[in-house]
């Protein structure tokens, strides 16, 4: 018995593994790198279905174009090579004619008159699975028809990056017009695209910093009214600007808070200057530091928990960050040289700021912790930071030394450091402040 | 055992014929004892003989062996490179429509859309979303094939030394970057080739899993930047067809996907790779057919940060 075990149990063992191997026979393959490149896409003019108004299918789909192409991470290819036309996409898209110019994502869309106005109708196609990614439909009108396309845009974006989109958002920035003593800085405001661009102030008074508020109806910024300088605010539907507070004091740097409820900035008085708290609804102004020295350029986390600020009572000018009501504060900044701007970002996970270190200005991100220091553009003058309100790009501003003086013009950059972008203006321009998104 | 022997002759004292018995048990016994010495060995190599084929397969690891990276001719020495230009894609050729018998037909319209709301000033809320078509072109499993003449040679791969560098940049850590081995040349001849005669039913090697990860890694187009983007993790469960073209593509955690926006775009990102033209056939060694038919990609893209 004993000698027929050993074999026995062998044998045993030897089909229990040949029971298992089978199960553990799916192959399992790590891929820890990628490509960052960006995505080949397709967007034929829209169909003109029944009654549709041929103007809007070819132009939603080119501001949709446009919007993708600004952002770094898509690559439109040109229409010129497309191979089926967009009246037959209606039914279904041929997916092998789309691979042959070696799109990955394909936007088929149309406009067509439902009756009550004319409708655009859109959907997201990803060519190589041949699966519908995404479909919306929008009633549009002459007059909104550009913040329909940059919805679409928007649409699109957050479908292929997980992101939310920022294309559906306004930037304003001081334009600024003239050299040397007769240089006015006024407020201006446009369309992220440069699209709608207007004039808000009539540029008899210099005006700086202007801040977006969280609503997107007000902006409060800082002008040089009878020579004194105060913390304005304008509001975006009546035009009508009034002067934030009463104080004996210069006030400047000012920013809403992310409820729209106060906003805190710089006071200086007695030779010191401290941040600040002013409620919109009234009442009396809050202090939240008082160290010697001067701490300005304040930014709410976006919870409203935190502000980041500047200041130099370390010595040098650093960041520092603090609750919102006041309190001890953090240093969160080490390197060389002089930080400020600090913007807390939309998404919370940094800050950016300007740096300015042997002679060059940088515009840098850190995290909140203060670690995570990265710095991705860089210039003779580069400065003011602001965030697209889905906090991956940042706008700022560039001058350059001209033989005419000075000209600044306004960029954007991915947070990555890649893509920077001129923004479009009309002439030169510094301090750009981005709109959130739009709530309705 | 010897005990036991020489106690039985005792035992059996009042028997007058004993040498039988004894014999027998001798024999029994050295029997048992050749038994012991021969037969034990004997399932003992038996046991051990399972693994050699995998110990087989791994000594070529040493000369061969390459990670996802892309192989390095030669270190770049000296002569700080500046930063690659990102690989430019071909223009798109315009090419006459394939010859495609299998093209989808006209199926139905989409389904017809909800009456819109008579809101004129606010777009966000007349949006509705678009029903599918309802007849969605299936992916035809006979129509892979069909596109066998796409197959890229080797050559299609190019250098993409700079999908290597951290996809963030840093100005401060610019000096530093120069003289890694991230400018590495893809060299052609030093990928692994699918050994024609391993043994049937052999393991795929680590050398082979390499090169599919190489091979992937070219076609993962990940939507970078974004927020929580080092945390991602799709696994992606693909049916793979003997001439080594994707039959079929499973996003594993469907739960995610359904709720998680940014999974969601990755996830499609590693559908669009596995899928990807590129990418098509996968280096995979042919006669291992067993062993690779159904594969689980993992799409992790921890050493990009």
């Amino acid at each position: 018995m004993r000698f027929l075990t050993i074999p026995a149990l062998a044998f045993l063992s030897l089909l229990i593994i040949g029971i298992i191997s089978p199960a553990k026979a799916e192959l399992r393959v790590d891929v820890n790198r990628g490509i960052s490149e960006p995505v080949p896409t397709a967007i034929p003019d829209f169909h003109v279905g029944a009654g549709g108004d041929a103007q809007l299918a070819t132009l939603l789909p080119g501001i949709v174009r446009a919007d993708l192409e600004s952002s770094g991470l898509f690559r439109i290819l040109p229409p010129s090579s497309y191979i089926q036309d967009a009246g037959s996409m209606q039914t279904a898209p041929r997916f092998p004619e789309w691979r042959a110019i070696s799109a990955q994502v394909l936007v088929a869309g149309q406009v067509l008159n439902t009756g009550g106005g004319q409708r655009v109708e859109y959907r997201l196609y990803d060519v190589f699975s041949q699966q519908q990614l995404n479909g919306m439909a929008y009633n549009v009108t002459s007059q909104n028809v550009r913040r329909i396309a940059h919805i679409i845009a928007d649409d699109i974006y957050k479908r292929l990056t997980g992101e939310e989109g920022y294309f559906d958002s306004r930037i304003v920035y001081i334009a600024e017009q003239g050299s040397g003593a007769s240089r006015t800085k006024r407020l201006a405001i446009m369309d992220q695209d440069g699209a709608n661009h207007k004039y808000l102030t009539d540029g008899r008074d210099l005006t700086l910093t202007p801040r977006f508020s969280p609503n997107e109806q007000m902006v409060t910024y800082l002008s040089y009214k009878d020579n004194k300088p105060r913390v304005y605010i304008y509001d975006l539907n009546t035009g009508q600007q009034s002067v934030l507070g009463d104080f004996p004091g210069m006030t400047f740097a000012p920013r809403f808070s992310p409820d729209g409820n106060k906003i805190v900035m710089s006071l200086a008085k007695n030779g010191n200057t401290d941040l600040y708290e002013m409620s919109l609804r009234g009442g009396s102004p809050r202090q939240l530091t008082s160290t010697p020295g001067i701490d300005t350029a304040p930014s709410y986390s976006p919870d409203g928990g935190q502000i980041v600020f500047e200041s130099d009572r370390g010595g040098t000018q650093q960041l520092y960050v603090m609750g919102a009501g006041g309190g001890d504060a953090k240093r969160i900044t080490f390197g060389q040289g002089r930080y400020a701007n600090p913007v807390w970002s939309p998404r919370g996970d940094l800050i950016a700021f300007t740096r300015l270190q042997s002679g060059k200005f940088y515009i840098g991100v850190i995290r909140p912790d203060g670690s995570g220091e990265r710095l991705i553009t860089s210039a003779y003058h580069v400065e003011g930071p602001t965030w697209a309100p889905n906090g991956r790009y940042l706008a700022y501003f560039k001058e350059t030394p001209t033989a005419s003086g000075r000209s600044a013009k306004l960029y954007s950059i991915d947070l990555t450091g890649q893509n920077e972008r001129l923004l479009k203006i009309p002439g030169f321009g510094s301090d750009p402040a981005w709109s959130p998104i739009h709530e309705n | 055992m010897n005990a036991n022997k020489s106690h039985k002759p005792d035992e059996d004292t009042s028997e007058t014929n004993l040498k039988k018995p004894v014999i027998i048990s001798v024999i029994i016994h050295g029997l048992v004892i050749l038994f012991l010495i021969v037969g034990m060995p004997h399932i003992k190599t038996r046991e051990f003989e399972a693994p050699p084929p995998i110990m087989v397969e791994l000594a070529p690891i040493a000369d061969t062996a390459m990670t996802d990276k892309a192989p390095v001719k030669a270190p770049p020495v000296e002569e700080p490179k500046e930063e690659l230009p990102p690989p430019k894609k071909e223009e798109p050729k315009k090419e006459p429509p394939k010859s495609e018998p299998k093209k989808e037909e006209p199926k139905k319209e989409p389904e017809p859309l909800p009456e819109p709301e008579p809101k004129k000033e606010k777009p966000k809320e007349v949006e509705k979303p678009i029903e599918k078509p309802k007849e969605e072109p299936k992916p035809k499993v006979e129509e892979k094939p069909k596109e066998e003449p796409k197959k890229e040679e080797p050559k299609k791969e190019e250098d993409s030394s700079e999908a290597f560098d951290s996809i963030l940049k840093n100005l401060a850590d610019v000096p530093e970057q120069v003289e890694t081995d991230e400018d590495a040349v893809v060299d052609e001849d030093a990928l692994p080739q699918p050994t024609p005669d391993a043994p049937l039913g052999a393991q795929v090697t680590m050398t082979e899993l390499d090169a599919l990860r190489y091979q992937l890694s070219q076609c993962w187009n990940l939507p970078a930047g974004a927020q929580g983007a080092e945390d991602l993790r799709i696994e992606v469960r693909i049916k793979v067809n003997p001439d080594r073209t994707v039959q079929n593509v499973e996003i594993v955690d469907q739960g995610r996907y359904a709720r998680d926006s940014f999974f969601r775009a990755g996830a499609d990102s590693a559908r669009r790779a596995v899928l990807s033209p590129q990418c098509s056939p996968l280096k995979l060694p042919e006669d291992k057919y067993d062993q690779w038919k159904t594969t689980v990609i993992v799409f992790d893209p921890k050493e990009m940060f």
